[in-house]
């Protein structure tokens, strides 16, 4: 055989071992995945009629916080054996974020939705993480056929989701059928934006400046935080974006320097570029004692002290409910030593609880429904938690849960410590709504 | 006798003719000078509101435009040799940055050092990013252009936004998807302070790499065997090959030479902003490509020129206070700017323009 021709040989077989690694990894190809459901979800866990989905970044800075979300949904699920009353379920995860923008990405999350209205058997989605992916989903979802498919997010915090917030046409516009079918367990912005204005007054801070990433979430407890500060009478001595894809922001802290504020608050998500921000805040203004850093829970994550070092330090970071290694409750207790155990880590991320709460509402929802997805979108208001993993709440007839308390975590050594709750009264919540 | 051009009563209607383009190139001029008056206005006036805040901000924009003019500097060359736009050259300049982090931070550890040492570290670093992009960008014009060099404008255009996301792409393969950062590796100390604000000795390190390497390459270019050689093929490649110039080799060095640049400035950008990802070339790509254009693209020296204005246009929107746009609008100022300077002058600032080059 000439050279010639068994290089040509070897290339084939090079070429066609290529392929079948493609094809051996490649969903649609493999016969087990659930159809309709896009390659960003996986294969389903569990054996049943019925499916539940969850939608979460899967890549990027947040991949691991999205990680724990996803294993505190199976490991509800396993407890109840993938069986809700009646109904035999599956799981499937899937990932609402490109590996390029290394974050949620509005046309995966379009793609998403889409998909989910074509399984007959869905019976709901937990999620999503970032409150701009679920207002793409939300109105695409609640168009399904066979009415709206049930939604429960751990951590959406966006107002206007689900209450007027001043933008028009909201929260009716996610839901154009006019049923919603929409619920989150996660404190809204407006608690949160309350909490972390009175904070700052606890620390008596008089002057602060915001930094908003425009995305709905950012932008969203931006809005909520002036107001709430305004009410208490602190100064805010301006709201305005930051560019992720600029290289640095030190020209933008100069500027911000020159009113010498007293402390700064970031509204947003870190993945936004928000180490180099943390960085240069420091660089220009000084350390994290000498003008304050407050940010809002798109920062809580451990994404936060690694891409910003050292610089991150002592700089505070809210979430809106309990930190869940810190839940005092019984079934919260329980909880977090069953997720620590059967994934062997010591610390949950923010929203990990969260998320096998928003699987449990789900899940009571279709318990006391007729199976149909109008009858579970109904059941998932007006629900009690008298037990439940983040305490004792209720979800309301907007989709909200009852819960108002904030806490505050501080970076030390390089991880994230709760610092103390913050309980915002509800004048000041409501005056942080406008 | 030369091709007719009209009779003799057409000849004398003409003047009436061209009177319509002349003043409307007058009103074209009018209006450029208007708005030439109103930045300046803008700039003057936010010089008076807070002198030292300008002068802090431009000194920012230096620093900034210093980097900008180091990558513009690669697409002028290559423009000038080849008349190619390589989209790829922002990618380079990624790898620059990422190979700097691989060097100077994971290998040899300049997070733990000072002094003489971190200055040993990071100029292995420096030396390591430019060889390392030299070779690369030399390795993509051998591999992915030089075979189109008769193809028609479109194929190398399209290569070279292919090879743009082949070299990404590449940086995620190896680097991952997320940010790589560093603890400050530059002294920030204060050097001096403007109404409180120190100016920080990365700042200056920052120029002390970037000027004299902007100086050596215009010496390159201009003293140099091998420049002469660069711009005698850019000249004209069939003459300069008739005069016994490697024209293969002459548009390799142009490339290695842009490469080199790109490493120079990815390594400045990593040790000064201390965070890189793989992605970080498209915007200063972009960018630097505006900075080539606005500084009338082929030529060296405006290419430097317009990286030091986009490096003041972002940072005066970005830290000037009174009526600035702020952040959000400094990619659409940038190219507001690309496209009056295409229209005013679509030479660009220091280019030659087409009429006489032709």
């Amino acid at each position: 055989m000439s050279m010639r021709k068994l290089g040509s040989i070897l290339l084939l077989a090079g070429a066609t071992a290529v392929l079948a690694t493609a094809a051996a990894s490649a969903g649609p190809l493999s016969g087990k995945r659930i159809a309709g459901l896009p390659n960003t979800c996986s294969k389903p866990v569990g054996h049943g009629k019925y499916v539940i989905a969850s939608d979460f970044p899967l890549q990027g800075s947040l991949r691991p916080l999205s990680v724990q979300m996803v294993e505190a949904v199976k490991l509800e699920l396993k407890k109840m054996h993938y069986k809700i009353g009646k109904y035999s379920v599956q799981f499937v995860s899937c990932d609402d974020s490109t590996a390029a923008k290394g974050s949620w990405d509005p046309q995966t999350c379009t793609n998403n939705a889409n998909s989910y209205k074509s399984v007959t058997n869905l019976l709901g989605v937990i999620g999503t993480y970032n409150s701009g992916c679920a207002e793409i989903i939300a109105p695409i979802i609640n168009r399904a056929p066979g009415g709206g498919i049930p939604m429960v997010s751990p951590a959406n915090t966006y107002v206007g989701l689900t209450k007027k917030s001043g933008v028009a046409g909201e929260p009716q516009k996610y839901f154009p059928t006019g049923k919603r079918n929409y619920a989150r367990v996660a404190v809204p912005d407006n608690f949160q934006g309350a909490a972390d204005a009175l904070y700052l007054k606890h620390r008596h801070i008089k002057r602060v400046y915001v930094l908003n990433d425009a995305e709905a979430y950012g932008l969203g407890i931006a809005n909520n935080f002036v107001r709430a500060a305004k009410k208490l009478g602190l100064t805010v001595l301006g709201n305005s974006k930051w560019d992720a894809s600029q290289p640095n922001y030190q020209s933008l802290y100069q500027g911000i320097a020159s009113k010498h504020p007293q402390a700064i608050f970031l509204a947003g998500i870190v993945s936004n570029n928000g180490g180099q921000l943390i960085k240069d805040k420091v660089s220009v203004l000084g350390n994290n004692t000498k003008v304050l850093l407050l940010a809002s829970d798109g920062f809580n994550d451990s994404a936060t002290p690694k891409d910003a070092g050292n610089s991150a330090a002592g700089m505070f970071i809210t979430i809106g409910g309990s930190d869940p290694n810190k839940l005092s409750n019984p079934t919260g207790r329980a909880f977090v030593k069953a997720f620590r155990k059967a994934y062997h880590v010591k610390h949950l991320e923010a929203y990990t609880a969260y998320a096998g709460q928003a699987l449990l509402v789900l899940a009571h929802a279709i318990n006391k429904s007729d199976g149909s997805r109008l009858s579970i979108d109904k059941h998932l208001f007006k629900q009690k938690f008298p037990k439940g993993i983040i305490g004792s709440f209720k979800i309301d007839s907007s989709g909200d849960p009852s819960l108002g308390g904030v806490t505050v975590d501080v970076v030390k050594h390089g991880n994230i410590k709760a610092v103390t709750t913050v309980n915002p009264p509800l004048s000041l919540a409501k005056a942080a709504l406008g | 006798m030369g091709t007719s051009v009209g009779t003799a009563a057409e000849t004398s209607r003409r003047p009436s003719f061209a009177l319509v383009p002349r003043l409307r190139s007058r009103a074209v001029a009018v209006v450029g000078i208007l708005l030439l008056a109103l930045v300046a206005f803008w700039l003057v006036e936010n010089a008076v509101h807070d002198i030292r805040q300008f002068a802090l901000v431009s000194l920012n924009g230096i620093t900034n435009g210093s980097i900008y003019a180091l990558v513009a500097i690669g697409y002028t060359l290559v423009y000038g040799i080849l008349e190619l736009i390589n989209f790829a050259h922002g990618d380079v300049f990624s790898w620059g940055a990422m190979i700097t982090y691989s060097v100077a931070i994971s290998w040899l550890g300049a997070s733990g050092h000072s002094g003489i040492a971190l200055f040993g570290i990071l100029a292995v670093g420096l030396v390591c990013a430019a060889l390392f992009c030299a070779t690369l960008n030399m390795a993509v014009e051998r591999v992915a252009y030089r075979r189109l060099r008769n193809a028609p404008r479109l194929a190398p255009l399209i290569t070279a936004i292919g090879m743009s996301f082949v070299l990404s792409n590449l940086i995620a393969v190896v680097y991952g998807f997320n940010y790589v950062s560093s603890e400050p590796l530059l002294p920030r100390g204060a050097l001096f302070t403007i109404g409180g604000q120190a100016y920080g000795w990365d700042k200056l390190i920052v120029l002390l790499i970037t000027v004299p390497t902007l100086v050596s390459l215009m010496i390159v270019v201009k003293r140099t065997r091998w420049g002469k050689a660069m711009r005698a093929t850019a000249q004209n490649r069939d003459a300069a090959r008739l005069m016994g110039i490697d024209v293969d080799r002459a548009i390799a060095f142009a490339f290695g030479l842009g490469g080199a640049l790109a490493g120079i400035g990815g390594f400045v950008y990593l040790v000064y902003f201390t965070q890189g990802r793989f992605d970080l070339g498209f915007r200063i790509g972009l960018f630097a490509f505006t900075a080539a254009v606005l500084g009338g693209i082929g030529n060296i020296l405006g290419a430097a020129l317009g990286g030091y204005l986009i490096g003041f246009i972002e940072n005066y929107n970005s830290g000037l206070t009174w009526h600035a746009p702020g952040p959000s609008w400094t990619e659409s100022l940038v190219f507001i700017l690309l496209i009056l300077i295409l229209v005013f002058r679509p030479h660009g600032l220091l280019g030659e323009s087409l009429s006489t080059r032709s």
